[in-house]
């Protein structure tokens, strides 16, 4: 009996951990993108060219990031990433375009990790025409 | 100016009986050609290159490389006595016309030559003065006369040993050579999920000439079992870095690539190096891939010492011993079997004068020569050397140096190369075209096996490895790897690109290194697919054509990746080596019916849903000046009331003449501009039949926003430029700009989907799977003229044209001529279906068309078609029981 309850208390302390970080998670405001396509490899890229932007070597970055545009062309992660590094370019329209480029591939029901970085998206855009 | 080694005669190479018994040993340490010297020397011509503009294209920071490249050049504009070579500066600025630079090359050896002869004339007019004065002078002044002449002398001789100076140091310190422009096509890039079949991967590895292996894995070699492959790459240097070589291994299942492990770990990305695939050559078309010291294999320089200067590393450029044993030889022989020049010599020779066999020009290149020793180290002058040498021929193209050979004549790097490879190259240099290997082989093999035998006999291999070497075959590839312009219409593309930004010169002299987005595989399966189709026609339609028409149907296509924009393959002639008019750019014919999505797509912004009822009944438009116009359709029938969804599928002219002139034809040509048509196309009621001439290119321009989902993708068919340093100097963005609502988007993609479903597309079936659920469209234009289609999957989209260039009527209409040619060319590629994320604003609806309400999926005539949110109507058709009865057995009986 106690098994079984130590078992229901792991589970119980394992979902509220995932929770936290469904409902707590990274926000456009860490300055880390949340884009993530399932493809590792492009996710690494994405992760590289993400690295690049918070760095500064902008130019670096946009072109880590179009490399993983072309691994995953129709994954809308990768605009995220990519609008991200045109926000800090200050190429506000060009941010706007690929984050509603991303929007426009995002399926209509999406994942948590999806709707984060859809979140992101519609952030980078506000941000933009904040800023222009 | 004749330069190549084949054309001389004073060849230095002893045959190999009369070659020292006693093995020399190789180059003493301290003497023996190293790569630690050449370490941090790049080979190429040091001049820094700026684009043009940066319209349309990034420019990176390679500008500051290149102003400091000025910088450097500032700094060292006197010659410092050792070896400046590694370190000199590029004279020559961004700005400075290459022109100039470029003509320095051709020019600098005449120039170099004649001043010599002007020279040696002044010394044969002092020469005469004393004879004459000899005779009338007393014996008194003659000492004095002799000294006076002895200190002109001196003058004279010290003023072209400085000319001669000045000159060497100003061409080897400064722009070498000419470097013609290299252009490759896209890298292919492994991943885990990466879309690519076994051939296609098979296919790659062949342009890139890697050899399969069935022993130890080399650099540029493969290994396949099945599905799995091993691959040992080269590594490249891309824009973003260098990708050092790697081991890779991956499987491929499903036309995906599976259990991807580079060097050992997962999760990885690697990209193999990208296929060259031309170059933009200058009009005196010599051509050559810079090697530095360091990138020579030791097995080069050893064979070129034992065969054209063993005394290379003991010389002071000119080798008496040298001549001594080559006047030796000959007087044995009794005829010119060796020379005595060294590789210095040569060199200068090739380099700074001509080939003319006179006493002066021999006298000059000894002085130069050792002019040329005092100031750079023995592997400058080798590595100079081996960029140099004439090795081979190619049409108009001269292959000149050992890097461009190797690629040449075995499809591999200089570094790949083996001992009977490289000495094969070495023994070339005696008289490329005489010992051509493609042409005479049973003479190159002697060649080659000579120059092993000297290697044995001066100790550079020993008697095993030559008896192992000596058996080999030549193993010189059939047709050159690097073949010169390999897709011209692809190469037209690009270069008109590049003239864009860059000046001509610069591209036919810079060394640079433009990344285009071809892709290989994609070109040939539509080459393939155009012969094809050329052949079935032709057999089909044989007699039919011909005999009214004598010149050959024609072809062009386009293929670009859907999403990007990059364009990965052009076919411009029915011939596709043909590098004279190029119809994918070039053509502009009636486009027909690829005009009707932008009436359709303009009839959905204003309201209209695929189920909105429009009249095909025949029509009478009204024109200006009394005129009338009265479209027919293909089928010279009428179809009545129909749904929007059914006249695009099936393309009827009547109800999209209708529909266009309830659409507004202003309306049309904005929708059509804001898709991607440049060209300022006329108001009238016609065009919305495709009353206007537009080229291929033009047409994927516009299909490409159809694609992308309402984004503007502009076409791109670079990504980047390295100069010749291989430092970034240009990059061309992806660009996307939103031009469409994605719900309005996704109702006409869903419609031309149907075109392939159960429209004019429908014979697409034939090739390829449905569940693929293709989009495109057909068009022919007037008396079948023109036979055209675009069409998409999830990656590809593809543009393709067939006509007679003089306009007369083909048997053909798009479904019979060009959609054959694209289908097929999906067939042979890793396709993914086109499935579009539905967007927020649209739902899919079961329709009863004629009732305008919603219905049921078991409802007769219920159509169930995606709507955008604010034109599904709110009235609900009912019909009953007997209906869902009826809909059932309907469907039972379907499947």
């Amino acid at each position: 009996m106690m098994k079984w309850k130590a078992v229901v208390l792991v589970c119980c302390l394992w979902l509220s951990g995932c929770s936290s970080i469904i409902f707590i998670g990274q926000t456009p405001e860490d300055n880390k993108t949340a884009a993530e396509t399932g493809l590792v490899a492009v996710d690494n890229l994405i992760v590289r060219g993400d690295e690049q932007r918070r760095r500064g070597q902008l130019d670096i970055a946009s072109a880590t990031l179009e490399r993983a545009v072309r691994l995953a062309p129709r994954s809308p992660d990768v605009y995220v990433a990519l609008s991200r590094v045109k926000l800090d370019a200050g190429q506000y329209s060009a941010a706007v375009q690929f984050a509603q480029k991303a929007l426009s591939l995002f399926p209509s029901k999406v994942s948590w990790k999806q709707e984060r970085a859809r979140t992101e998206a519609q952030w980078v855009i506000n941000e933009a025409n904040k800023k222009r | 100016m004749a330069r190549s080694s084949d054309k001389s005669t004073d060849k230095k190479t002893k045959p190999v009986k009369k070659m020292a018994q006693k093995p020399v040993k190789k180059p003493a340490a301290g003497k023996k050609p190293t790569a630690k010297k050449a370490a941090a020397k790049k080979p190429v011509n040091k001049k820094a290159v700026a684009p043009k503009k940066t319209s349309g294209a990034k420019s990176s920071a390679s500008n500051g490389a290149a102003k400091s490249a000025g910088k450097k050049a500032s700094a060292k504009k006197t010659p410092v006595k050792k070896a400046p070579a590694k370190k000199a500066p590029q004279k020559t600025t961004s700005k400075s016309k290459p022109k100039a630079s470029s003509k320095t090359a051709t020019t600098a050896k005449k120039s170099s030559a004649q001043k010599t002869k002007k020279i040696t004339t002044k010394k044969a007019s002092v020469k005469k003065a004393p004879i004459k004065k000899s005779t009338t002078k007393p014996p008194s002044n003659k000492k004095g006369f002799l000294l006076r002449l002895f200190l002109v002398f001196l003058v004279v001789a010290g003023g072209v040993i400085i000319y001669a100076d000045a000159i060497i140091i100003s061409k080897f310190d400064g722009k070498r050579w000419s470097i013609p422009a290299k252009v490759y096509s896209r890298a292919l890039e492994l991943f885990d999920g990466a879309e690519l079949s076994v051939d296609q991967l098979r296919r790659e590895l062949q342009w890139l000439n890697y050899r399969e292996s069935f022993g130890d894995m080399k650099r540029g070699s493969f290994r396949q079992r099945g599905e799995s492959f091993e691959i040992s790459s080269r590594g490249f240097d891309f824009w973003d870095g260098r990708e050092s070589a790697h081991y890779v291994s991956l499987s491929i299942r499903n036309n995906k690539v599976r259990r991807l492990e580079v060097d050992g770990q997962r999760n990885e990305v690697v990209r193999l190096e990208p296929v060259l695939i031309g170059g933009i050559y200058p009009a005196h078309n010599e051509d050559r891939v810079l090697v530095s010291f360091d990138q020579v294999p030791p097995n080069l320089v050893y064979a070129l010492l034992a065969v054209e200067d063993r005394d290379f590393y003991d010389h002071w450029g000119v080798s008496l011993r040298g001549i001594a044993r080559a006047l030796w030889t000959n007087v044995k022989t009794g005829a010119v079997k060796q020379g005595g020049s060294t590789l210095t010599q040569q060199l200068v020779k090739n380099f700074y004068l001509t080939s003319e066999r006179t006493l002066t020009r021999k006298a000059t290149e000894a002085v130069m020569s050792l002019l040329l020793e005092m100031h750079y180290d023995k592997d400058d002058i080798l590595e100079a050397y081996m960029n140099e040498v004439y090795l081979g021929q190619s049409g108009k193209r001269a292959i000149h140096g050992f890097g461009l050979a190797g690629l040449f004549y075995f499809g591999q790097p200089l570094r790949e190369l083996e001992i009977h490879q490289l000495a094969l190259l070495v023994g070339l240099v005696k008289g490329a075209s005489w010992y051509d290997p493609r042409r005479h082989p049973k003479r190159a093999m002697d060649r080659r096996n000579q120059v092993l035998s000297l290697m044995l006999d001066q100790g550079y291999i020993s008697v095993d490895q030559h008896k192992r070497v000596s058996a080999r075959p030549l193993d010189v590839i059939k047709k050159p790897m690097y073949e010169d312009e390999k897709y011209p219409a692809f190469l037209d593309l690009v270069k008109r690109q590049l003239h864009r930004d860059y000046h001509d010169e610069d591209l036919k002299s810079e060394g640079l290194r433009v990344f285009t987005t071809l892709d290989p595989g994609v070109q040939e399966s539509l080459e393939r697919s155009f012969a094809n189709i050329f052949s079935s026609i032709d057999q089909q339609y044989g007699t039919q054509v011909q005999g009214k028409h004598q010149a050959a149907l024609q072809g062009a296509g386009i293929f670009t990746h859907s999403n990007t924009g990059e364009v990965v393959a052009v076919v411009g002639d029915r011939r596709p080596r043909y590098k004279g008019f190029n119809r994918a750019l070039d053509a502009y014919r009636p486009v027909g019916s690829l005009m009707k999505p932008a009436v359709y797509l303009s009839a959905i912004e204003q309201g209209y849903h695929l189920g909105s009822m429009l009249d095909d009944n025949p029509v009478t438009i009204s024109l200006p000046a009394g005129k009338e116009w009265s479209p027919k359709n293909f089928d010279k029938q009428s179809h009545g009331m129909l749904p929007l969804q059914v006249a695009l599928s099936r393309s009827y002219n009547q109800a999209t003449a209708r529909l266009a002139m309830d659409v507004g034809i202003n309306n049309i040509l904005d929708v059509a501009k804001r898709l991607g048509v440049k060209k300022t196309l006329p108001s009238v009621p016609s065009i919305s039949l495709g009353a206007v001439s537009l080229s291929p290119y033009e047409v994927t321009e516009m299909y490409q926003t159809i694609a992308a989902g309402g984004f503007n993708t502009p076409l791109r068919t670079i990504r980047f430029v390295l100069d010749n340093q291989g430092k970034p100097l240009q990059r061309y963005e992806i660009d996307v700009e939103q031009r469409f609502d994605p719900g309005d988007m996704f109702v006409l993609n869903s419609a031309l989907q149907e075109t392939i479903a159960k429209g004019t597309g429908k014979s697409a079936a034939r090739w390829l799977d449905p569940s693929l659920a293709l989009a495109g469209k057909t068009g022919t234009s007037d008396d079948q003229r023109d036979s055209w289609f675009a069409g998409y999957s999830g990656n590809y989209l593809g543009v393709v044209w067939l006509g007679y260039d003089d306009n007369f009527p083909t048997p053909l209409t798009g479904g019979t001529g060009a959609l054959p040619v694209w289908a097929k060319t999906l067939t042979s590629l890793a396709v993914v279906p086109l499935d579009t994320p539905k967007p927020g604003n649209v739902e899919w609806v079961w329709l009863d068309a004629e009732k305008q309400a919603r219905s049921q999926s078991h409802c007769d005539k219920a159509i169930f078609i995606p709507m955008v949110v604010n034109t599904i109507p709110e009235k609900q058709a009912q019909c009953g029981q007997a209906g869902r009865v009826m809909n059932w057995f309907n469907q039972w009986f379907d499947d």
